[in-house]
C-alpha cells in the first residue's frame, strides 16, 4: 500500500526545483517542462519552490495555471526556506533541474550570487 | 477516560448529514437560503445527524468512511467525527482531515445559483463556519496538521487567501487511498509535509487496495465503479482508470450499512449501467446480478448517476430497464427510484466536439434523439432523473442553444427535474476559462426559463406521490411547497423584469 507518495518524493518523479517567488517568466518555464514531461511519458513530477518566506503562499496563484493544465502526471508541490538551497545542492549527486534557468547556469554559483 | 482521537476526518453540516433520508434535498445545499431564514434552508436540506457520545456520526460521507478505514487498520487513532463536536477531540489531535464536494460553492449547480441570486450558497458558508470555528483556531496553534482532500480540492487553486489563512498544510487532488498514509507517516515522524499533491492516474488505489468502509455512510452510499470510459471534455472522472468493485465487496459494505440501521443504498458511479461491462458493452448478467444481491437486504434503492445512451441501450437491447423496475419496484415497497443524468446540450453539433462518445453505442448525431428515448423509457419505468444541461462551454454557439430549447420542450412530457449549471473548468478543459465570466446571452436565459418552468411543473407531482408521502414528511412537504410558490411567485416577476423576447427560439 504504501509508497505512492515515496515514489513521488523520490527518483521516480521529474525533480524541478523553482528558486525565489514564482514570477510571470518562471511559471511559463514550468509550463513547458510540465508539457514536455507530459509528452515524453513521464508519470510524475516534483516541484520544490526554494523561497524567501515559505509562510506565504502567493506563488500558488501563479502556478494554479500550470496545475490545472495537467491531468496525466502526479505532481507535488513542496516549499522550502532559501536557505536550505545550499544545503540541498550539497547533499545531491545529480544536478536537478533548476529554473528560472537565467538566474543560475552553475547551480552553487548561483546559489552565492542570490545570497550576495 | 473519554476517548479521545488523534486524527479527526471532518466536514460541514451540508455535508455530515443524510438530508432527512431524501439524498436529492442535499441539492439545496448548493444554494443560498431563498424565501426562507437560512436556518430553516439548513434544515431542509441539512439536518443535523445523530452521533453517539464521542460526536461520531451514525452516517457520513462515503469518501470520509474510505479514509477512516484506512488508518484505523493501520493501527492510526482516527474517526469520523461530527463538526459540532470537535472540540472534544481537537485539543488532542495531530491531524485534521477534511473533504467536500464543494467547498467554495464554485462547482454547478452552486456556481450558478451564486450568479444568479447574488447570494453565496449555504455550502460555501456552512463550510466557513466551520473553518472559522475558535477550537480549530487554537488547535492550529498547538501544532495541529490540516489536509484536504475530496472532490472539490482543486478549489483552494482558486482560493489560495483561505488556504493560507485557515492553516492548510497539504492539499490532495484526487483519490487519496495511496497518499494519505504517507502524509499522515510524515505529520507522526515531524517531517514536512508536501503543500500540493495531484493524484495522476498512475498512483491511483487498485481494487484490492480499497478497503470496505466500517460504519454507515450518507443514505447507504456504496461506489460500484470508479472512472469512466466516455472521456467527456469536460469531466475529471473520465481522467480515473476504470475500476469495477467486486461484488462481494459492495454486498460488504451493503450489509455495514444495514448492520447500523440505514435500510437502503445507492449505487455509486458514473454510469450505473456500466457496472461490469467491457467498455461500453453492458453486461446485464452482473446488472441484474448487483440489483438482486442489494434488494435483499434493502428496503430502498437508487442510483447515482447513470448515462442516458446506456438506458436506451439496455433496454432497447436487453429489456435490462424494465427486468432492473421489476427487481426495484416489484415488491411492492418502493415505486419509483431517482438518478442523476447528463443531458448536457441538445446539440448534436456541440455533442460531436465535447462528448463524442456520450451517446455510444450511438452516433453522436443521433444525441437528442438518445436522450428524448432514455426520458421515456425512464418516465415507463419508474426511474425519476434529474438531469443536467451545462451552458456556456466552450465553442457553444447560439445555433447549439436553441436546439437544447427545442430538446427541452420534447422532454416535457417526461417526468424528471432539469437543472441548468454553467460550464466549470473541469477534466481535459479545465484549464479554460470560467463561463461565468463571460456574459450570459438571450439564448443562455431561454434555455434556462425553459428548465424551470419543466422542473417546477414536475416538482410538486414529484414531492406529492414519489418523494414525501406520508403523514411524516408532512412538514418537509409544506416546507417544500412553499417554497415552490415563491420561486413560482418570483420567477414571473424576474420574467416580467427582463421582458425576455426570444423570437428565434420561440420560432
Amino acid at each position: 500500500m504504501e509508497g505512492a507518495l515515496a515514489a513521488l518524493l523520490a527518483k521516480e518523479a521529474e525533480e524541478v526545483w523553482v528558486l525565489g517567488d514564482a514570477g510571470k517568466a518562471m511559471v511559463e518555464e514550468l509550463r513547458e517542462l510540465l508539457i514536455k514531461a507530459a509528452r515524453s511519458g513521464k508519470k510524475r513530477m516534483r516541484l520544490i519552490f526554494y523561497l524567501d518566506d515559505p509562510r506565504r503562499l502567493d506563488y500558488l496563484n501563479l502556478l494554479r495555471a500550470v496545475l490545472v493544465e495537467n491531468t496525466s502526471m502526479s505532481i507535488i508541490v513542496e516549499e522550502k526556506p532559501r536557505k536550505a538551497l545550499e544545503h540541498d545542492l550539497k547533499n545531491r549527486k545529480e544536478r536537478p533541474r533548476i529554473i528560472p534557468r537565467e538566474v543560475i547556469s552553475d547551480p552553487l554559483k548561483g546559489v552565492d550570487d542570490l545570497n550576495d | 477516560m473519554t476517548e479521545r482521537f488523534e486524527i479527526i476526518l471532518t466536514t460541514d453540516r451540508t455535508m455530515m448529514t443524510n438530508h432527512h433520508g431524501k439524498e436529492f434535498l442535499g441539492f439545496m445545499a448548493t444554494g443560498p437560503p431563498i424565501g426562507m431564514p437560512e436556518h430553516l434552508w439548513m434544515w431542509i436540506c441539512a439536518p443535523k445527524v445523530k452521533v453517539d457520545e464521542l460526536g461520531r456520526p451514525w452516517q457520513a460521507p462515503y469518501a470520509l468512511r474510505k479514509l477512516e478505514t484506512l488508518l484505523q487498520d493501520k493501527g492510526y487513532s482516527a474517526a469520523v467525527i461530527d463538526p459540532d463536536y470537535l472540540h472534544l477531540h481537537l485539543k488532542h489531535a495531530k491531524i485534521l482531515m477534511l473533504s467536500h464536494h464543494d467547498y467554495f460553492a464554485l462547482c454547478p449547480p452552486s456556481s450558478e445559483w451564486w450568479l444568479i441570486t447574488k447570494k453565496e450558497p449555504v455550502n460555501a458558508r456552512s463550510f466557513r463556519r466551520l473553518m472559522e470555528k475558535p477550537e480549530i483556531g487554537e488547535a492550529k496553534k498547538r501544532g495541529l496538521k490540516i489536509i484536504a482532500g475530496g472532490p472539490a480540492a482543486w478549489q483552494w487553486l482558486y482560493r489560495v487567501n483561505l488556504w493560507k489563512k485557515w492553516g492548510i498544510d497539504t492539499v490532495v487532488d484526487g483519490e487519496g487511498e495511496r497518499i494519505v498514509l504517507d502524509l499522515v507517516e510524515k505529520v507522526y515522524s515531524g517531517e514536512p509535509l508536501p503543500r500540493y499533491i495531484f493524484v495522476g492516474p498512475s498512483d491511483v488505489p487498485r481494487i484490492e487496495e480499497i478497503p470496505a468502509i466500517k460504519y454507515a455512510s450518507v443514505n447507504g452510499l456504496i461506489e460500484i465503479m470508479r472512472g469512466c470510459p466516455r472521456g467527456c471534455r469536460f469531466c475529471s472522472v473520465t481522467l480515473r482508470p476504470l475500476r469495477h468493485m467486486p461484488l462481494d465487496l459492495i454486498e460488504k459494505e451493503i450489509q455495514v450499512n444495514v448492520g447500523c440501521g440505514v435500510d437502503g443504498v445507492i449505487l455509486h458511479s458514473e454510469d450505473v449501467l456500466l457496472y461490469g461491462a467491457k467498455g461500453i458493452r453492458l453486461n446485464p448478467d452482473a446488472l441484474i446480478k448487483l440489483h438482486v444481491m442489494a434488494r435483499r437486504y434493502v428496503g430502498k434503492m437508487a442510483w447515482s448517476h447513470a448515462s442516458l445512451a446506456a438506458i436506451k441501450n439496455a433496454e432497447e437491447e436487453h429489456h435490462l430497464i424494465s427486468r432492473i423496475s421489476e427487481i426495484v419496484c416489484g415488491r411492492g415497497d418502493q415505486d419509483y427510484w431517482g438518478v442523476e443524468v447528463g443531458i448536457e446540450t441538445g446539440s448534436p453539433e456541440l455533442a460531436k466536439k465535447i462528448m463524442p462518445a456520450k451517446s455510444a453505442p450511438y452516433p453522436a448525431e443521433m444525441w437528442p434523439e438518445v436522450v428524448e428515448d432514455a426520458f421515456r423509457i425512464m418516465h415507463e419505468n419508474g426511474i425519476i432523473p434529474a438531469a443536467t444541461i451545462i451552458l456556456g462551454l466552450p465553442e457553444e454557439t447560439p445555433d447549439d442553444l436553441v436546439k437544447t430549447a427545442e430538446l427541452l420542450d420534447r422532454l416535457s412530457d417526461y417526468r424528471s427535474l432539469i437543472v441548468p449549471m454553467f460550464f466549470v473548468p473541469m477534466g481535459v478543459l479545465k484549464d479554460r476559462n470560467w463561463f461565468t465570466t463571460v456574459k450570459v446571452k438571450d439564448e443562455h436565459i431561454e434555455v434556462m426559463r425553459r428548465c424551470l418552468w419543466h422542473s417546477l411543473k414536475w416538482a410538486e407531482e414529484i414531492i406529492d406521490k414519489f418523494y414525501l408521502k406520508g403523514a411524516s414528511s408532512y412538514p418537509l412537504k409544506l416546507m417544500l411547497k412553499v417554497f415552490l410558490r415563491y420561486v413560482k411567485r418570483k420567477a414571473r416577476s424576474v420574467e416580467r423584469q427582463l421582458e425576455v423576447e426570444l423570437p428565434v427560439i420561440r420560432a
